[in-house]
């Protein structure tokens, strides 16, 4: 299998007026063709972060620190300008939280599918809006034909979050990023959403990397998942290990606290405290001031990113190198 | 009937969405039409249901927030409606609510002390000499220590979660019986969310709080409330204990909802069976004649279109649905296929 | 997405004062309205003559070392009077903001908040007084009343409420949906104490904005008034001295030099502040 993203020990910071963001750090990522990966985490701890560090569309006082983001054979962490704007919508789509945001609202939603279409592979107009058509009908939007000629506050939520897709893959990109896609939206409106991103990855192939903090989400549609704490990966592993067999205390805590309507539970406040900002991390492991199983080594030394075992999860936890 | 601590009787509420000068009017919204709901003393009942389905108009409108267009609120077994004004100060005293957004309830301009102080001033709670002791009890009880260093900051200064304590210290301030969460924890982090769980759990036991909470997420619902109330479109479709409603569901949009929740199990969440909804939510101004859920619904019949269901008692629940056993015919002849597959 | 991404952005966040002076305009125009302010406190000590008398100097001289920007036609030492007009200058334009800030913040509110029928009445008020020429009601009414400062001031500030009224309103309409804005109706706060307690001073900044810019333009409206002879005659203003030394102004440039620049920067820096704290109380430009 070849990967369709490559991250390599990325390191990104945020340089404020306030000090250094360490929004993320060391962080190593593969997502194969075709594959859905799900990079979760809760609020602040640099998910977006990395997705816009791939997309290169961070504020400018954003510095890469070290590393490499590897798609189709180029870096992006030091391509030009002009490749970034072939990346971008061409080989990697990416749709947000809030689609409304990036509709233009005076401009039918047809004409933004052609748009993106013309600049992308330099189609003809009405090579482009018959392609714009076909993008809806492919994001199963029933009636395609008048939606085109629609704008965008004429749409429900999952309409223009519809639409929104229907941009991001209407020139195939090998990879699409969904950027907490569901989020806003209502429960059965989610479903469909979901729904319809793997439906598309399996007809066109492309790869998905889903951020999200909802593990219900990472479970149902994902096959390897990343958890972030604080601007790094704590663990790496697949769908089911990850679930079944959660080795990292920060990824046992976020599932017991994850709560399920198929079943009732009780103890589900299990760790204290919240998130550290990443302006000012803790020394050693960054998560050991909430870890119910905190010893000696942990807040001083950082521990690293190790296999568990052959085929197993990467973990970063000084209870792992114990054990070996 | 008798134990019930606030019943809600044929609650509708209908916005008038005209304005200004020379707008012409156009239909009312129905964003309640027609709820009856029932809180017993100490229970925890959950209000779930999509967003425009009126779950957060009832909230409002128990707080006083919004006026109901017709029917009735009886509080303690006597009718809101008839009260003097220092019987409707005292109800509105006892009935508190704790908001969605934590970066938006609390005033950016007011200290904690003073936003936690505002009620206990106005009610007149506590002697004013004892005021900043009473914030600090409060402060405590939501779990913020140390609460003295807490009581001049102002909100920015603390994290959602935090303002999530705060608000809820504010909500009991004045002593109420009833306090109405109106998806207080949707916007939290998943450890967190827990957290404030627990508190709100800890709280309505100490305090002998009865509480509706409203919520989108049908998880929390399981693993909090005794009860629940499922709305669609302004409507109660299904009601009842919530392991029987969870485990048994009657109404077909019940079964939807739960089958779309997301549940963090990869073998349980790709084994289940059911069906997706199409669509959206119809609108509330122009919501469907019959059942109002028969544009979703998968095993709608003509009599769906025409006659609206009404709630009835169906395996121990209430559902308002015509046909309860058509889903279960569907769900055999589904098995049955697989069987033959 | 958008939480992530704010918390970073709240965490960059420089303290207000910080933007404020990193805007080099906003910064220059404080420092001149700091100037302005000395020279009309210290005129009286930093010149030796009486702004009133008549004859402290030849007629019309030069500026020179002993009146450093000349003297009048009827020998007056225009330093010192000049100082003396900054000081009446300033007085009008904060006077008559204050007062018009004061009616805007009144109707805003009122309009604002009860919407409906309230809002109807009070907006159709100030569009009339919107459409009203402002320069003209104010002649007018100074011709009616009397050409006193103090007529000046109320008529000035009678007429410049509408714009920032519309402004509060609007303000006032976003916020009064605001959950903290329930949650005190909740705990039982009066009508007033919403609106002024909860609403209103997360509305100032906005009415701070606009009070600064109505400074500049009550200066200008009272210049432009005195100049036309409608001003008090008693108190020597800026305007005033311009009034009185257009007939002489190809022979003694001096006379109208000083209180026509001191007019001018008087007003820039009113309006060079005005910026400075837009930026600082509107999110949008407050981005690196």
């Amino acid at each position: 299998m070849t990967d369709v993203l490559r991250i390599d020990d990325l390191t990104m910071h945020l340089e404020t007026e306030l000090g250094t963001v360490r929004a993320v750090e060391n962080l190593s990522l593969r997502v194969d063709e075709g594959e859905a990966v799900a990079l979760v985490g809760e609020s602040g701890c640099g998910k977006s972060m990395t997705a816009l560090s791939i997309m290169r569309l961070l504020p400018p006082y954003a510095r890469f620190r070290s590393g490499s983001i590897r798609v189709a054979g180029k870096d992006l962490v030091t391509a030009p300008e002009r490749a970034m704007r072939q990346i971008r919508g061409g080989t990697i789509g990416m749709i947000f939280q809030d689609p409304l945001t990036f509709l233009n609202p005076l401009r039918q939603v047809g004409e933004q599918i052609a748009e993106a279409v013309r600049l992308h592979t330099g189609a003809g107009r009405v090579e482009a809006d018959a392609q714009a058509l076909e993008a809806l009908r492919r994001v199963r939007i029933a009636d395609a034909e008048n939606v085109v000629h629609n704008y965008p506050h004429q749409l429900s939520g999952g309409m223009r979050q519809r639409v929104l897709i229907a941009i991001a893959v209407a020139c195939r990109p090998s990879l699409l990023i969904c950027d907490e896609p569901t989020t806003a939206l209502d429960v059965t409106i989610q479903a469909q959403i979901m729904e319809l991103i793997d439906n598309l990855r399996h007809e066109l192939g492309t790869a998905v990397l889903l951020i999200t903090h909802d593990l219900g989400l990472v479970a149902q549609y994902c096959s390897r998942v990343y958890v972030m704490y604080a601007g790094q990966v704590v663990e790496d592993a697949g769908v089911r290990e990850i679930f079944q067999h959660p080795r990292h205390p920060y990824t046992q805590a976020l599932l017991q606290s994850s709560l399920r309507p198929d079943r009732v539970s009780e103890d589900f406040a299990v760790i204290d405290g919240q998130p550290p900002q990443l302006l000012a991390p803790p020394p050693g492991c960054r998560f050991h001031p909430r870890c119910p199983r905190v010893f000696d080594p942990c807040p001083s030394a950082m521990p690293g990113l190790d296999r568990a075992g052959e085929g197993r999860a990467m973990v970063r936890c000084h209870l792992e190198e114990a054990h070996q | 009937m008798t134990n019930a601590l606030l019943t809600i009787h044929e609650l509708k509420v209908h916005y008038e969405t005209s304005g200004g000068l020379f707008s012409a009017g156009s239909l009312p919204v129905r964003a309640v039409d027609g709820v009856s709901l029932e809180l017993k003393r100490g229970e925890l009942l959950a209000l779930v249901g999509e967003s425009g389905c009126g779950k957060s108009t009832i909230a409002r409108t128990l707080v006083g927030l919004t006026e109901p267009t017709a029917g009735d609120i009886i509080y303690a077994g006597q009718n809101v409606g008839n009260f003097s004004p220092q019987e409707r100060q005292n109800f509105r005293r006892s009935v508190q609510m704790v908001f969605q957004d934590p970066f938006d309830s609390l005033n950016p301009r007011k200290t904690v002390f003073s936003t936690i102080a505002q009620p206990l001033r106005i009610h007149k709670i506590v002697p004013r000499a004892e005021l900043k002791a009473e914030v600090i009890r409060l402060l405590n009880a939501v779990g913020l220590s140390p609460a003295e260093a807490y009581l001049g900051r102002y909100p920015h200064q603390f994290s959602g979660g935090q303002r999530q304590r705060i608000c809820i210290a504010r909500a009991i301030a004045s002593r109420p019986k009833i306090i109405i969460a109106d998806e207080a924890v949707s916007a939290l982090d998943v450890s967190i969310r827990a957290q404030i769980l627990t508190l709100f759990r800890k709280l309505t036991q100490e305090l002998d709080l009865a509480s509706i909470f409203i919520t989108h997420d049908l998880s929390v619902v399981r693993s909090l409330c005794e009860s629940v109330a499922v709305m669609y479109l302004g409507q109660v479709v299904e009601r009842g204990p919530t392991e029987r409603v969870f485990t048994r569901p009657q109404h077909p949009y019940t079964r939807a909802l739960l089958q779309a929740s997301p549940i963090a199990d990869p073998d349980v969440a790709r084994s289940r069976r059911g069906f997706l909804l199409e669509g959206d939510v119809p609108s509330p101004a122009n919501p469907p004649a019959g059942c109002r859920f028969h544009t979703r619904c998968p095993i709608a019949q003509p009599k769906c279109a025409s006659e609206p269901p009404a709630l009835r008692s169906i395996e121990g629940v209430e559902a308002a649905c015509h046909f309860p056993e058509g889903w279960r015919q569907t769900e055999k002849v589904s098995r049955a296929e697989e069987a033959v597959q | 997405m958008t939480i992530e991404t704010s918390s970073f952005t709240v965490a960059s966040q420089p303290s207000g004062l910080r933007i404020f002076f990193r805007n080099r305009a906003s910064a220059v125009g404080t420092a001149v309205l700091i100037l302005l302010v000395l020279l009309a406190v210290l005129g009286p000590v930093l010149s030796p003559y009486d702004p009133l008398s008549i004859g402290v100097g030849e007629t019309m001289a030069p500026p020179s070392l002993t009146h450093i920007f000349g003297t009048d036609e009827l020998g007056r030492d225009i330093f010192s009077r000049a100082s003396l007009g900054v000081g009446v200058s300033l007085f009008v334009g904060f006077v008559a903001a204050a007062m018009s800030s004061t009616i805007a913040i009144l109707i805003g509110c009122i309009s604002g908040y009860f919407g409906a029928f309230v809002d109807d009445v009070l907006m159709r008020m100030t569009e009339i007084f919107q459409v009203i020429p402002r320069f003209f009601l104010a002649i007018l009414l100074v011709a009616f009343f009397g050409a006193s400062i103090v007529n000046i001031v109320i008529a000035i500030g009678l007429l410049s409420w509408p714009e920032s009224a519309r402004v509060i309103r609007a303000e006032v309409m976003s916020l009064k949906n605001r959950q903290y804005v329930s949650s005190a109706r909740i705990a039982g706060a009066s009508t007033a104490s919403i609106i002024f307690g909860e609403i209103l001073p997360n509305a100032l900044g906005p009415v701070i904005v606009n009070a600064t810019l109505q400074v500049g333009q009550a200066m200008l409206l009272e210049a432009g008034l005195s100049y036309l002879g409608l001003g008090d005659p008693n108190r020597i203003s800026l305007g005033l001295m311009l009034h009185q030394s257009q007939e002489i102004m190809r022979t003694a440039w001096w006379a109208t030099a000083l209180p026509g620049s001191l007019i001018f920067f008087a007003v820039l820096a009113a309006n060079l502040v005005g910026d400075g704290l837009n930026d600082l109380f509107n999110p949008r430009a407050r981005a690196r």
